[in-house]
């Protein structure tokens, strides 16, 4: 712009003469309450709220309840195992396995870096290859060659195998090496959950709060990235779509892919709480919006009608509900469920799938929060 | 006759920016992520004979670009430079329609100019017609984006741009003004006519140097506010060759390599004259440029929803468009299962698929082809996909029901896309669906 005062002599106010008006126009109305009937949305303190009340305490929770379980499980001595100590674990299993439906859809940042979601919850698990790991002597957790056979999965299996004696027998045979193994298991997980929320405390908090854009690698890209990705392929469709049997012609039902199918009776519950997650990290709280909490729904209400086109937010809260009523249509166990009445499986996929427009195109359109980091001309 | 003056300014920065951006390309990573990892790509019609680089390949041709802008900046290979770099960066752009960019089609065009453009100090005297044309190209550049956003969506709801500004509602000072609506329409309008009156302002010697403050400003702005690149850059540039001759003797003067300066006219040597052949061809390059835009018209409904001829045309920031496609394949029994496209595409290509009808046939025809070569089995292919548009709410924007396959992606009526005003929203879809259906006989 230096060349430019050389046009000629009057330069400088050639230059600065078209400039001054325009800059002192857009300055005019600089008075941040000249806003009409559009909010400021802050994303810093939305952010902040996320990270704070949210996302970090769910992480807590989440470690809060692996640890009894892996304090439970290392606290066993085999000989002395009984039946009411299997029962025990087992309580103690479906806690953490219900907290970690709050940490999953926070697949970014610390958790990528640990690979949280793929060794917590990586199902269907492969019971030959626990049974086999069970008897080596070391076992290293976080392996490519593991993930089918490690985490909450895992576990399930080894605890719901068989009848809660038969366990306890198996147990107590030292030979079986099942308890060792829930041992390693439950600690690894532990460890790791540790880790991302150590992690999350002492350095990404602040990293996440600060960066307030919306290009690709904000925290507002990789929280909704992340919350779409994991809510389109984990809940929408590892929870529900494959069991029913969208990916199968013939659309042959696979019961044996839902979330626990060992246990059985915990699949549908583990659907809602995924479901609840959502609608916790969308609406800022367990109100459905009715505090004053920062949410993705305020965000939407702050960019006003005119940005997206009538009520986004009123479509996204009535379809959460719906995708809730109709969740609760279903019933324990899920394998047979899907078999039964397929039908109706395909009808709660159904209102899933609505949600995910609404969140993937329409509110990730509205929001303006960009996926890759390439140049973009808007076309 | 006129001086070399304006075209060697040209040249120089054109050389600088694309030396810039190339490298900028590479340094992010985006030839593995653009050129090498896609498992396939979308080429542009006519060139799906290009062969896919390897990354040997790869290599070679961005080392082409590179050597290209700096024998375009040296000067005296410059033709030379300019078509090795015109080859690579255009063979590198054929290769996926994903990658569009209104600016790297202009690279491209101005690369192609300096192919046969006298620049350089050889020929201090250049005919008239060869500076007159690449101005031209920038004035039509400016003017065709200015038509185009006269649209209803941009003029009367102040769209894209109500959706993109409130992203900066947490800039300093400025920040609460963008989320107002008031300012949406102040930039949609004032953009507008910027575009419009561009070319006369630039053309026109008394306004110009009133204008061109205003040209950077507007286009400073752009490049704080979206994620638009180097073009900015390359219009802040490239638009000096609307200057006076003295003010390019004047810059290159400064310096204090003689080679650089801009040449004395002293012989009828140094005169690059152009025989009519030579004349008639730039006519021909321009006129091209004049109507090829225009094809969009031939096409009933919607541009901006059906997408035929909306490329090449000069459509810059004119929309925010988003989509999500899943895809259905049913085999010769009539069973039905979905297919994961997205473990097959790079994120930018499932975006950008999701949105373009002819992409979107594209990748019908690769899941038959994969799902062929991996069970030996043949499948039609349909795909439901929601798609909104400029604060739009998303609605169905392909017929659910047809096998995609069939259809080939050539210039007639994309009649497969629904109409924009046929609005089916998810859940009325559910509804009808069963009925649409037996209707399409699927």
């Amino acid at each position: 712009m230096t060349a430019l005062t050389q046009f000629n002599d009057k330069a400088g106010l050639r230059f600065w003469g078209p400039v001054l008006p325009l800059l002192l126009l857009l300055l005019s109305g600089c008075d941040p309450d000249a806003g009409d009937d559009s909010v400021n949305f802050d994303r810093g303190a939305y952010l902040a709220h996320t990270a704070d009340n949210i996302i970090i305490p769910a992480y807590t929770d989440f470690l809060q309840k692996s640890s009894l379980l892996s304090g439970s499980l290392n606290a066993m001595t085999i000989g002395t195992i009984e039946t009411q100590d299997i029962e025990a674990v087992r309580e103690s299993l479906h806690q953490a396995y219900t907290a970690w439906q709050h940490v999953q859809l926070f697949d970014f940042g610390p958790a990528i870096s640990r690979a949280l979601l793929v060794t917590t919850n990586t199902f269907p698990t492969d019971p030959a290859k626990i049974a086999e790991e069970a008897l080596a002597t070391s076992w290293t957790g976080g392996l490519p060659g593991n993930l089918d056979s490690s985490g909450l999965p895992a576990l399930e299996w080894l605890f719901f195998e068989n009848d809660a004696a038969t366990t306890a027998a198996t147990w107590n045979d030292q030979a079986s090496g099942r308890l060792l193994h829930a041992q390693r298991l439950a600690t690894f997980m532990t460890e790791e959950a540790n880790a991302v929320l150590t992690n999350w405390i002492v350095e990404y908090r602040d990293q996440f709060v600060s960066s307030t854009g919306t290009e690709a690698g904000s925290s507002m890209g990789e929280l909704l990235n992340a919350f779409n990705r994991v809510y389109e392929g984990n809940i929408r469709k590892g929870k529900l779509g494959l069991p029913s049997g969208i990916m199968t012609f013939s659309q042959t039902p696979r019961p044996e892919l839902v979330e626990a199918p060992h246990v059985a009776v915990w699949s549908v519950g583990f659907l809602m709480e995924g479901l609840k997650a959502c609608a916790h990290v969308y609406y800022g709280d367990e109100s459905n919006g009715n505090t004053d909490d920062l949410g993705l729904d305020d965000y939407l209400k702050s960019l006003g009608d005119v940005a997206y086109g009538e009520g986004l937010h009123n479509d996204i809260a009535a379809q959460l509900n719906s995708a809730e009523t109709s969740i609760a249509t279903m019933e324990d166990p899920l394998a047979s469920f899907v078999v039964e009445q397929q039908a109706a499986s395909f009808d709660v996929y159904a209102e899933l799938q609505a949600l995910v427009v609404l969140w993937k195109v329409d509110m990730m359109s509205s929001l303006g929060v960009l996926i890759t980091y390439q140049d973009n001309d808007g076309d | 006759m006129t001086s070399v003056a304006p075209l060697m300014t040209l040249r120089r920065m054109f050389a600088v920016l694309v030396l810039f951006s190339t490298t900028r390309f590479v340094w992010n990573g985006w030839v593995e992520t653009q050129v090498l990892e896609p498992i396939w790509t979308f080429p542009f019609d006519g060139f799906e004979w290009l062969p896919r680089p390897s990354a040997a390949g790869a290599w070679a041709l961005f080392s082409g670009m590179i050597f290209g802008g700096l024998m375009l900046l040296a000067g005296r290979t410059a033709k030379i430079g300019a078509a090795l770099f015109f080859v690579c960066f255009t063979y590198v752009e054929l290769l996926d329609k994903s990658n569009y960019l209104n600016h790297y089609y202009f690279v491209s065009l101005v690369a192609f100019m300096l192919c046969w453009l006298p620049t350089t100090s050889k020929t201090p005297q250049v005919p008239r017609l060869a500076v007159t044309s690449i101005r031209f190209l920038l004035a039509l550049v400016y003017f065709y984006a200015g038509l185009a956003k006269i649209n209803p969506d941009w003029l009367f709801k102040a769209q894209p741009l109500a959706m993109w500004l409130p992203q900066h509602s947490s800039f300093p000072v400025l920040g609460p003004l963008f989320a107002t609506r008031e300012v949406a329409f102040v930039f949609s309008w004032a953009g507008a006519a910027f575009d419009l009156f561009a070319p006369f302002a630039l053309f026109s010697d008394r306004i110009r140097p009133f204008f061109y403050p205003v040209l950077v400003t507007f286009h400073v702005l752009t490049w704080i506010l979206f994620p638009i690149g180097v073009f900015p850059w390359v219009m802040i540039a490239t638009t000096t060759v609307f200057f006076k001759d003295e003010w390019h003797a004047k810059i290159w003067g400064r310096l204090p390599w003689s080679a650089c300066h801009v040449p004395v006219v002293n012989s009828e040597n140094d005169v690059a004259t152009w025989s009519t052949c030579q004349v008639a061809f730039v006519w021909l390059f321009l006129g091209i440029q004049m109507v090829f835009p225009w094809r969009t018209l031939a096409y009933d409904g919607s541009m901006y929803w059906h997408e035929s001829g909306y490329r090449f045309g000069w459509r810059v920031m004119l929309m925010e468009k988003a989509g999500w496609a899943t895809y259905y394949i049913q085999n010769e029994r009539g069973e039905e299962r979905e297919f994961p496209v997205g473990d097959f595409l790079t994120p930018n290509q499932e975006k950008m698929m999701a949105t373009q009808p002819d992409l979107i046939l594209a990748t019908a025809r690769h899941i038959q082809e994969i799902w062929n070569d991996a069970k030996g089995e043949y499948v039609r292919v349909r795909a439901e996909v929601w798609a909104t548009l400029n604060g739009r709410r998303s609605q169905l924007m392909i017929d659910p029901f047809v096998d995609l396959t069939t259809l080939e992606n050539d210039w007639g009526q994309r009649t497969y896309v629904l109409p924009l005003d046929s609005v089916i929203r998810p859940r009325q879809y559910e509804a009808l669906k069963d009925s649409l259906r037996d209707a399409r006989g699927w």
